[in-house]
């Protein structure tokens, strides 16, 4: 009743399916593209061409959604290759978790390696707020971030409410990582109108994993 | 002394004051939410001010456990630690005696808990709870008192009633902070008129800034309750803030402002949100009812609140079934309900008329409970135009 459709493109890992279905789809009239069947199991490595068969075979004019794509790093191969609306689960399962992205947000030219090893096995990218190393920080998520969170409360005392099981802790946390990640995206979008996505994406995946390589050299 | 209590108005027994603590200036008759481990459940401290919020009540024996009161200290105190800039008020963890006493042990020295998150045994003597309380920090702090049920009988409600008072004096002398806390004593003595006489003139020889009246919304029948309050109200100091414990609903609010009291606190507003039911001036409305599903109106129409503007009831069913949400938007309703309705209470004492249009709204076919209006018999209230017989 006066709504867009979309239509779906499914195929599962096989190239020629998926150029199938994108292809017949794009000779439908409908006003998007859903793209399923992706986070499902296939690797980082044979994703983009799988996604690839799919967004060279859809008309430019119309939007593409994608469910099942979370991580940064899956958010920016999706991206590349063309799609536009991501779908996900990925803050929620952060939030019920106990963690809060961390990772940062600005694009600016820094050598970032003032990074410290810590006991806890986590990396830049998230904190797990039940670490009992913040039951007295008294320092926001992020430094700088503006959400309602980080300018009012503290590591130390989400920890609390974690560890009292409050509900206003997923209120918090769920308000970080949102905010923090749709940062993420305004980035993308940034990137992209300045004509340096592609740096941007290659800098990103490899800042990322610079703490394995760190941890490999101290050892 | 860390406060100024301020008649601005008066009808008969009731007042309109203002209560000006170290953190906020606080207009009463009002109701304090209780945000037992740090927290209201569910409401950010934003939310919290935007609703009108003047003191929030912290639980000495929750937060003692965890994160504990040398945490709390070090990083500044509790208001600083949960980003509260109003007021605070702890209790002194002696309710939880009450509630748990299967497993505590009361003795002259203090009482004994069994830890719930280790099972190590715990001692609270009145001079830890006010050490406890010293460093987390409130505007209001509790002596430690020997609180029993109202509805047992015997020598034991003599026993807890003195030594609640002897109790009181090692309150004091262990108070490291008399110039940024307040210490309230509380008046026991069970429903035995003579023991809470004995009870009232001890404690106000010790000269302390407020009173509270403990000991009771624990199940004793509403004609004695009410007996209870007005009888501390007429003996407390005039000019010192009166604090009724533990109560409670909207209509026993109403009743005991009319009688002379000024503070209350209570889970039920946030407690009956999870189940999902919600306050209206009629009474309460349970959103999980069936009838509820179709029902695109908000909660209450006369509500002015965020959850009332933006939100049908049709909505809230939903949630509340499901999810934590509605749980969270119903806590936000009941506290505004309840703040409104201490904010009418100050507003209205002068004239008197909120009682009877309380009443008119809770009770429309005129059937007043008797308790209520032998309660505003004694305190001058006419009522008689809000009541069928």
């Amino acid at each position: 009743a006066g709504g867009a459709v979309f239509g779906s493109i499914v195929g599962g890992s096989n190239i020629e399916e998926r150029k199938r279905c994108a292809q017949e789809v794009a000779v439908r009239n409908v006003s998007g593209y859903w793209i399923g069947g992706f986070g499902l199991g296939e690797s980082m490595e044979e994703r983009p061409s799988l996604l690839n068969a799919v967004t060279d075979n859809l008309p430019k004019d119309w939007p593409r959604m994608i469910c099942g794509l979370g991580l940064p790093e899956e958010v920016l191969q999706g991206v590349a290759a063309g799609v536009d609306l991501f779908d996900s689960a990925y803050i929620y399962h952060l939030t019920i978790g106990g963690f809060a992205l961390t990772f940062p947000l600005d694009r600016t030219e820094k050598n970032d390696y003032n990074y410290q090893l810590s006991d806890q096995g986590s990396d830049r990218t998230k904190i797990n707020l039940r670490a009992t190393v913040y039951r007295k920080d008294a320092t926001p998520i992020v430094e700088d971030c503006c959400c309602y969170t980080c300018q009012n409360h503290t590591k130390a005392y989400i920890n609390h409410l974690l560890n009292v099981h409050e509900m206003l802790a997923q209120i918090l946390l769920e308000i970080h990582n949102t905010h923090h990640y749709l940062g993420f995206f305004r980035s993308i979008r940034e990137a992209i109108k300045e004509g340096c996505f592609e740096q941007f994406q290659k800098k990103f995946v490899q800042s990322r994993r610079e703490h394995l390589a760190a941890d490999v050299v101290s050892v | 002394m860390a406060l100024r209590f301020e008649v601005l108005g008066r009808f008969n027994r009731a007042r309109a004051a203002q209560l000006t603590l170290p953190h906020f200036a606080c207009q009463t008759p009002l109701f304090m939410p209780v945000g037992t481990q740090g927290t209201i459940k569910g409401l950010t401290t934003d939310q919290l001010e935007e609703i009108g919020c003047q003191i929030i009540l912290g639980n000495t024996y929750h937060l003692a456990l965890r994160p504990t009161s040398e945490l709390i200290d070090e990083l500044g105190g509790l208001h600083k630690f949960m980003n509260w800039p109003r007021a605070l008020l702890t209790d002194s963890g002696g309710f939880q005696m009450v509630s748990l006493l299967h497993l505590a042990d009361i003795t002259e020295k203090g009482v004994t808990f069994q830890s719930p998150v280790d099972g190590k045994p715990m001692l609270l003597t009145p001079e830890e709870s006010i050490q406890i309380q010293n460093r987390i920090g409130a505007d209001i702090i509790m002596a430690l008192d020997d609180v029993v049920r109202t509805t047992i009988t015997g020598p034991r409600i003599e026993e807890a009633m003195y030594r609640t008072l002897r109790w009181v004096d090692r309150c004091i002398a262990a108070h490291k902070r008399p110039h940024e806390q307040n210490l309230f004593g509380i008046v026991q003595g069970g429903l035995d008129p003579v023991l809470r006489d004995i009870c009232v003139r001890g404690l106000v020889d010790r000269n302390l800034p407020g009173y509270a009246i403990g000991g009771l919304a624990g199940g004793e029948d509403k004609d004695s309750f009410w007996r209870v309050v007005a009888q501390c109200t007429a003996a407390l100091p005039e000019d010192k803030p009166r604090y009724v414990m533990g109560v409670g609903y909207p209509l026993d609010i109403v009743v005991c402002s009319a009688l002379g009291a000024d503070m209350y606190d209570c889970v039920y507003p946030t407690r009956t949100a999870r189940f999902g039911t919600a306050l209206v001036p009629e009474g309460v409305l349970k959103l999980k009812h069936n009838a509820m599903v179709n029902d695109t109106r908000p909660i209450d129409p006369t509500c002015a609140c965020m959850v009332c503007k933006n939100y049908t009831r049709a909505y809230i069913h939903c949630l509340v079934t499901k999810d934590a949400m509605g749980s969270q938007l119903l806590s936000y309703h009941n506290l505004y309900y309840m703040l409104q309705l201490s904010r009418n209470l100050h507003s209205s004492i002068v004239e008197g008329r909120f009682v009877c249009d309380f009443l008119q709204k809770m009770f429309p076919k005129g059937d007043v409970p008797e308790w209520v209006c032998n309660a505003m018999d004694v305190a001058g209230i006419d009522i008689s135009s809000c009541c069928s017989s």
